[in-house]
């Protein structure tokens, strides 16, 4: 797994190298580096410090008395807390994708309480009332006292949210 | 003109203004959304009907305040509560781990106020010679402070310093895109127009430490928050912790206060170079990283130095040292206070309100500060999973607020991944943070100095503070290779 991410960030590198080449060179007189050299330069560094890294790893691999890690069986406690964690990591995309159309207060309510259910929290009043009274706070504190805005949604969500920030 | 300062700043309501602006200071440092500048820029409209001093002895007490309230969240949240707590996540929030939280704010504070009475002191004794001094840092200055800050990417926040260089050069890399301020190109924005400004550090700060600890902590199944804790109300450092660490609270109070001199650097870059400075000096750099109390001290005593520092060019030329000092200057101009040479002979008591002020907020911190921790821990009482919620959604605010962009949000989102994983694989994440912080100094200054100097490389060798600091930058890049080579040798000689 270690040496898909090293790979993943070689690719990574690769990618900033390449696209670098499209950068659009102003002639400016003296600017050795141009646009595009500072970001090449870091490139082709960091590509030549992971293959470094990389062999590092596989030599490592390749000595007496290394052993190679089991492919651990997913006990089913670790599975259920996986699964929560995606489940966690899937909801917060949720979250952010509906922000702008359904505004800071309806989601963030939404989304407290069933972080908390996933999470594994099983007294739902207490959820539902600790939802409602955070959003709460942090709509008078941010929205009302501060003036910082926050997403209000979209349609007569947003008209709403006027009364309230 | 020590009395008449005192005088000013004591005077009943000024007084009650400079406590109520610490503490509104320190609650809004807390809060990630609220920056140092917002925090002022708030509290102007309360100073409208105060006289020019007055008004500003308050916003400097504001100033004072969210610099060091910064410094809670970082430790008990691992998300910096403004950009110049940064560093102090790197221990602050390990030390909290530790069930040291109250220790590590505690630090925090004594740090904090150290620093700010440090530079007002070094304010009102150089204001005209250090003023004059940093008109002389140019980008060849600026390209050697930005390697002195990255110089120590190789000790902090991995044991793998190959791994911790290429997490700094993937933090330069993030740092390039947007537009080229040297030649307005269009750097890896795809088109986008959100791009074109770059990717603010902010979110990727909150995705990469605050929530990729989320996502750790419940895989770990974490039931409580932080450490042992159940309360925590900031520990009283004595005077013996002071004398032990003394010269990192000079060392940090000093390089604070200089690089708040110079106009556009602040509070975030003199904590990261006081702090790889500490890494330096430490004869247990491997402990930085891990909740060494040295990290906290040396990050939190550099911002709120640089407190001072920012403060000189704005009073003795006009020129503001940062976004707060821009910002008490404004406040200068609304009252009819031109800041220049001639603000200060024409009064000559200005500067030592403004000294009396910052010791006084400084000293405040101890009373304030512990006060306003105890209320903001309270939080972190709750059980992980409300605790997970509350960094999660005050994260997303911060990351909302900046620029009240959703694409900021997302990029919080995408570099959350990049941080779990870095950590899986001991990637360092401070270094990955220096490098996007550090990044625009460091190309900027070198480009800039290169086409100023007509092509000419020796031009930073040839400049006496860019030479000086480029040799520190070596040798704090070089010594804990040094370190562990003899270390090495020695265990083989044994």
């Amino acid at each position: 797994m270690e040496l898909v991410f090293d790979l993943f960030l070689v690719a990574l590198f690769s990618g900033f190298l390449f696209m670098s080449q499209s950068i659009t060179e102003k002639s400016i007189s003296n600017d050795y580096f141009g646009s595009r050299g500072f970001p090449e330069m870091v490139a082709i560094v960091a590509i030549v410090l992971l293959v470094g890294i990389i062999a590092k790893t596989l030599v490592a691999r390749n000595k007496a008395g290394y052993v190679k890690p089991q492919k651990v069986q997913m006990e089913e406690g670790y599975r259920k807390i996986y699964i929560r964690v995606l489940s966690l990591i899937m909801l917060l995309f949720v979250y952010i994708v509906l922000l702008k159309s359904l505004g800071f207060v309806l989601e963030t309510v939404l989304f407290i309480f069933l972080a908390l259910t996933i999470l594994g929290y099983k007294k739902y009043p207490i959820s539902v009332l600790f939802s409602v009274a955070f959003t709460a706070i942090l709509v008078i504190v941010f929205g009302r006292v501060f003036f910082i805005a926050i997403p209000r949604g979209t349609g007569f969500l947003r008209e709403i949210s006027y009364f309230l920030f | 003109m020590f009395m008449q300062g005192v005088i000013n700043v004591f005077s009943p309501m000024t007084f009650l203004f400079v406590v109520l602006g610490t503490a509104w200071g320190l609650i809004a440092g807390a809060l990630p959304g609220l920056s140092a500048s917002m925090a002022v820029i708030l509290m102007l409209p309360f100073t409208y009907g105060m006289g020019g001093i007055q008004s500003v002895i308050v916003l400097v007490a504001v100033y004072v305040g969210s610099m060091c309230g910064g410094s809670f969240s970082a430790i008990l949240l691992k998300t910096p509560g403004t950009p110049s707590a940064v560093a102090t996540t790197f221990d602050g929030y390990p030390m909290a781990m530790k069930g040291e939280a109250a220790k590590a704010i505690g630090i925090s504070i004594t740090g904090s106020a150290f620093g700010g009475i440090f530079s007002g002191i070094m304010m009102v004794s150089f204001a005209s010679i250090l003023a004059i001094w940093a008109l002389k840092f140019q980008s060849a200055e600026f390209f050697a402070l930005s390697l002195l800050g990255l110089s120590c990417i190789a000790s902090i926040g991995s044991k793998d310093p190959l791994k911790a260089l290429v997490s700094a050069l993937l933090g330069l890399m993030v740092s390039t895109v947007g537009l080229d301020a040297i030649a307005g190109a269009e750097r890896f924005t795809f088109g986008q127009y959100y791009l074109m400004n770059g990717i603010d550090y902010i979110p990727v700060m909150i995705g990469a430490y605050a929530l990729a600890e989320v996502y750790r902590n419940v895989l770990t199944n974490k039931k409580e928050t932080v450490g042992k804790a159940t309360s925590v109300k900031a520990e009283f450092i004595g005077i013996k912790h002071i004398i032990k660490y003394f010269s990192i609270y000079i060392k940090s109070s000093i390089i604070g206060t200089i690089v708040g001199i110079i106009p556009a650097a602040g509070g975030s870059i003199a904590a990261l170079i006081s702090y790889g400075e500490a890494v330096r000096s430490s004869k247990h750099p491997e402990r930085f990283g891990e909740g060494a109390e040295e990290g906290v001290i040396a990050s939190e005593t550099a911002n709120n130095a640089a407190v001072g520092g920012s403060l000189v060019p704005t009073l003795v030329l006009g020129i503001p040292g940062g976004n707060v000092a821009a910002i008490l200057l404004a406040a200068f101009t609304m009252h009819g206070l031109i800041p220049g040479p001639m603000l200060l002979k024409s009064q000559p008591e200005m500067l030592y309100s403004i000294l009396v002020g910052v010791i006084v907020s400084s000293l405040l911190l101890f009373v304030v500060g512990k006060f306003v921790s105890v209320q903001f821990s309270k939080i972190t009482r709750l059980p992980y999973s409300f605790m997970a919620t509350i960094i999660i959604v005050l994260g997303l605010v911060g990351s909302y607020s900046l620029k009240n962009n959703i694409y900021d949000v997302f990029v919080m989102f995408f570099f959350s991944f990049l941080g779990f994983y870095f950590e899986k694989f001991h990637y360092s994440t401070s270094s990955f943070i220096l490098g996007i912080v550090l990044g625009p100094i460091c190309e900027n200054g070198l480009r800039k100095q290169l086409i100023i100097s007509g092509g000419n490389w020796s031009t930073f060798f040839t400049r006496p503070i860019s030479l000086i600091v480029i040799i520190l930058s070596i040798l704090s890049f070089a010594t804990p290779f040094i370190r562990s080579y003899l270390q090495k040798r020695k265990q083989a000689i044994h």
